[in-house]
């Protein structure tokens, strides 16, 4: 009997074991609607998406049969809000509806590197990976599980070869093939990426001195500090802080540099902490720390630590993204209080080094950080290229970027929202009232989750044709609002076009040197900037000097130069 | 010889045959283990080839030891040796010794409601995550935090003690914290030998006029000797594990210097950046040191403490 149950119990085991072995689940990986991977049942749909003559008011031609559409999204850290999650259904149910096309979206909660890696590896992934690294891109082009895409760029994605403009070639490989479209390419030429912050009424309030250089903008932010040493509630102000991740290469552009090097006439790249202008702008951080005005966390704040002092008024002055002050300054406190006057807020400047020919802080790379692949799964890549070539026309960018038009529910409020209006003929145009709130500044951002979610494929944020529109909402009409149009005025002269610095496909040799290149300035440059004397700061200097040298910053300033020599031939200047 | 082997050989069958059915229920647990924990171990072969997710691991490229040339010949190799070694010796110093003390505290609590009170309590920072640890620790030890606001207010200090963003104070940090979360969760081990103690030996130290510490001394600490060997050499072969998502949350620029360990090397070069043979290759260094510091370790205190794991 004992014999018995032992053997019956050990089978039970054995049945359970191997059961368990049988599933396997792609791990991190989220399905938003349907079932991933290019099914015979899809393709034959896909194969459908052609030629059914049905025409709707976007210019799509609405095939007979749903075209499934199943993208792999490589951006990682997918961690939606509730409003984010109801915008993608709205967002599928509408394409369904409209465009009779099924979008089968997997998102990425943990790395989407490593979760690309990890698909590619098992073979398990979908017709279409968009915010793809163009590292990883390279991997599926080597072993061939990537679809070249040159054939269609002069028939069906000619508006796709259009939008790309003269920088065409520079997404050609050596075999001018091209196996990859930008996610998000383009840029608004007169809108920067960074800048410095000042306090508006803090500013007029010392007087409104001119800042034209570093020395300016240090006086000035010392004038307000001793002006207004405590905030309302008697806590200790600081001239200058700094949060995680803080990038001395976009810094040293206010003393003349582009992306972080010094570039001579013949092209050969020099990186910032080898130049004086390099060493001035460490400096120019060291003397707000050796004053003692500089953020004593400024190297351990993370960005809501940053922000939560920053929205608590105990920040004078700031440099990094135009974006940071709306979103730590006056976005807050116009939340908490609807009546604050205009002038409570941060305004963008710029300044430059005294020898510095001009600012370079925002170095446009036209040509896009990540890219979209068709991959080997996909049956009928020539559907799913229609789809990505509509997304480069005007009404394909405004649905994708402005996000559903006419009106949609917002949750259960009651209310709807929009941004723009269609008609069944075509016509359209941006709705006055959502206008109005983007110029004055009331506009919802929460609210418009819940008509956005168009998953990008190809995407260009540069302006429309018509001089005017783009597909950010917030990003047009700047002559209609004062900050606006003075931060495009300030800012003037500090964007220049950065895409022959962009190297995108790198070497092992120069992936793992710019890893330990990181490492040697990330644990250098801190120790420099806040050294308490000059003796220090010297010795500090040559520690992260050699530092980098040993990390090998020859390799990758060769690799740059050379990048930058080759795109300039292609582009033929 | 042959024959000798045969011997052997007819012993472990009759063994087999005697404990057949025994055998039959580890069954499932010996396919586990092949499946789960050496099946998997061909992955070691990464290590050896320029591997690329995607290909068959027998089709990549042999590359020998380049990988582990590579670590070791790294710039920051030594520095990340250094960062672990001292963080690893300062955990298995204090870190091992504080469980032990506090479960000597806890078993002489004679209030059994209090005891299990403390016990409780103590086990709860095990259970936060480093995430939240970490939030936590900002709060206090920050150059605005608590500590330095305490400090500042008793005139102990002029100007904030930058425990954060400087990184000599790293080690210790790291020390406390990790003492503070895992020490009450570590002891329960200590606890659990206690609990199987003989209580006539305590009375007999007792009436041969032995105070608390006497018995503390010669009872307790002997018969708990041999847990307290096991745990200290699966310390040491852990001596290569100096943490690593409490560095990612604790560590910030300024004190990178000080927190980069051997795991959050190749975190950053193996997963982030994709090169899977890099990570394996330290991986599989750290495993093979860390078996190697086991076997001595084991083998020492065998010859002198006459107790050993195997």
């Amino acid at each position: 009997m004992r014999k018995k149950k032992s053997s019956l119990i050990a089978a039970v085991l054995i049945a359970g074991l191997l059961a368990g072995c049988g599933n396997s689940g792609s791990a991190g990986v989220s399905g938003s609607a349907g079932e991933s991977g290019g099914t015979d049942a899809s393709q034959a749909q896909a194969e459908s998406g052609q030629g059914s003559g049905n025409f709707n008011e976007f210019g799509w031609e609405v095939p007979e049969e749903t075209l499934e559409i199943n993208i792999l999204d490589a951006s990682g850290s997918y961690a939606p809000t509730e409003a984010e999650k109801a915008g993608e259904e709205n967002v599928i149910a509408y394409f369904k509806e409209k465009f009779n096309i099924q979008f089968n979206i997997q998102h990425i909660a943990g790395d989407g590197t490593e979760a690309v890696n990890l698909a590619l590896a098992s073979g398990d992934y979908p017709d279409i990976i968009r915010n793809l690294s163009f590292t990883t891109m390279e991997k599926f082009v080597k072993m061939n599980k990537a679809v070249e895409l040159t054939p269609y760029m002069d028939n069906i994605g000619a508006d796709v070869k259009a939008s790309m403009g003269e920088h065409y070639p520079l997404f050609l490989d050596n075999d001018m093939k091209l196996w990859y479209v930008p996610t998000l390419m383009g840029s608004i030429s007169e809108l920067p990426d960074n800048s410095a912050h000042i306090r508006y009424d803090e500013w007029q309030a010392i007087g409104a001195p001119e800042i034209k250089t570093p020395d300016d903008y240090y006086n000035a932010l010392n004038a307000i500090l001793e002006k207004f040493p405590t905030t309302p509630n008697g806590e200790t102000r600081y001239a200058m802080s700094l949060y995680e991740d803080p990038d001395p290469a976009t810094y040293s552009g206010f003393w003349g540099l582009k992306n972080g090097y010094k570039v001579d006439d013949e092209g050969n790249f020099t990186y910032w902490a080898f130049t004086d202008e390099g060493k001035e702008m460490t400096k120019f951080f060291n003397r707000f720390y050796q004053d003692k005005t500089l953020d004593p966390d400024a190297f351990a704040n993370n960005f809501e630590q940053w922000k939560a002092k920053f929205s608590s008024e105990r920040i004078v002055g700031a440099v990094g993204g135009w974006w940071i002050s709306y979103n730590a300054g006056h976005e807050v406190w116009q939340s908490m209080d609807p009546n604050m006057p205009e002038d409570k807020r941060f305004v963008q400047i710029s300044f430059k080094g005294e020898n510095a020919e001009g600012a370079y802080l925002s170095g446009k790379n036209y040509l896009g950080s990540s890219c979209t692949i068709i991959t080997d799964k996909a049956k009928n890549p020539e559907a799913l290229m229609k789809f990505i070539n509509f997304q480069a026309t005007d009404l394909g960018k405004a649905i994708s970027g402005w996000g559903i038009p006419n009106g949609t529910p917002i949750g259960d409020t009651g209310r709807t929202g929009k941004f723009w209006n269609i008609d069944e003929n075509g016509n359209w145009e941006v709705d006055s009232e959502a206008k109005q709130q983007l110029v004055t500044e009331t506009w919802s951002y929460d609210d418009e989750y819940y008509w956005q979610g168009v998953p990008w494929l190809f995407m260009n944020q540069s302006r429309w044709e018509d001089g005017e529109h783009n597909i950010w909402p917030n990003q047009m009409w700047y002559e209609e609002n004062k900050w606006k149009s003075m931060m495009i005025e300030n800012m003037a002269g500090t964007i220049f076009d950065a895409s022959t610095y962009t190297l995108r496909v790198k070497s092992d040799e120069v992936k793992l040197a710019e890893q330990s290149v990181k490492d040697a300035w990330k644990m250098n440059w801190p120790i420099a900037v806040q050294a308490n004397n000059d003796e220090e700061f010297e010795a500090a200097w040559t520690k992260l000097q050699d530092a980098l040298t040993v990390a090998g910053i020859d390799k990758i300033e060769e690799a740059y130069s050379e990048n930058y020599k080759k795109a300039m031939e292609k582009m033929g200047q | 010889m042959v024959e000798k082997i045969k011997k052997k050989a007819g012993h472990c069958w009759k063994m087999f045959q005697k404990q057949r059915q025994l055998w039959l229920l580890c069954i499932p647990i010996i396919i586990w283990v092949i499946l789960f924990a050496y099946v998997p171990m061909y992955g070691l072969l990464i290590a050896f080839v320029d591997y690329m997710p995607g290909m068959s691991v027998f089709d990549c490229e042999f590359v020998g030891l380049k990988y582990f040339r590579e670590f070791v010949l790294s710039p920051v190799f030594l520095q990340l040796l250094r960062n672990t070694l001292a963080m690893s010796v300062m955990g298995l110093t204090f870190g091992f010794v504080a469980p032990i003390l506090f479960a000597l505290c806890v078993n002489e609590l004679k209030n059994g409601w209090f005891k299990k009170c403390v016990q409780t309590t103590s086990y709860l920072p095990h259970f936060i995550s480093w995430v939240v640890a970490g939030s936590m620790i900002f709060m206090l030890l920050s150059n605005e935090g608590i500590i330095n606001d305490i400090l500042k207010r008793l005139h102990l200090v002029e100007e904030a003690i930058p425990f954060l963003t400087e990184g000599r104070y790293y080690w210790v940090m790291y020390t406390i914290a990790n003492i503070w979360k895992g020490m009450g969760w570590a002891s329960i081990i200590y606890l659990s030998a206690m609990s199987s103690m003989d209580s006539e030996l305590m009375e007999a130290g007792a009436v041969d006029g032995m105070g608390r510490l006497g018995v503390v001394r010669y009872v307790i600490l002997p018969t708990i000797l041999p847990t307290i060997v096991v745990q200290w050499i699966l310390g040491i072969g852990g001596i290569l594990n100096a943490g690593f998502e409490q560095h990612l949350v604790l560590g910030n620029a300024s004190t990178q210097n000080y927190w980069d360990v051997i795991d959050t090397y190749s975190y950053r070069y193996g997963i982030q950046l994709g090169y899977y043979s890099i990570g394996t290759a330290v991986g599989l260094m750290k495993s093979v040191i860390g078996v190697l510091l086991v076997w001595a370790t084991n083998w020492f205190c065998r010859k002198k403490l006459d107790t050993a794991i195997f």
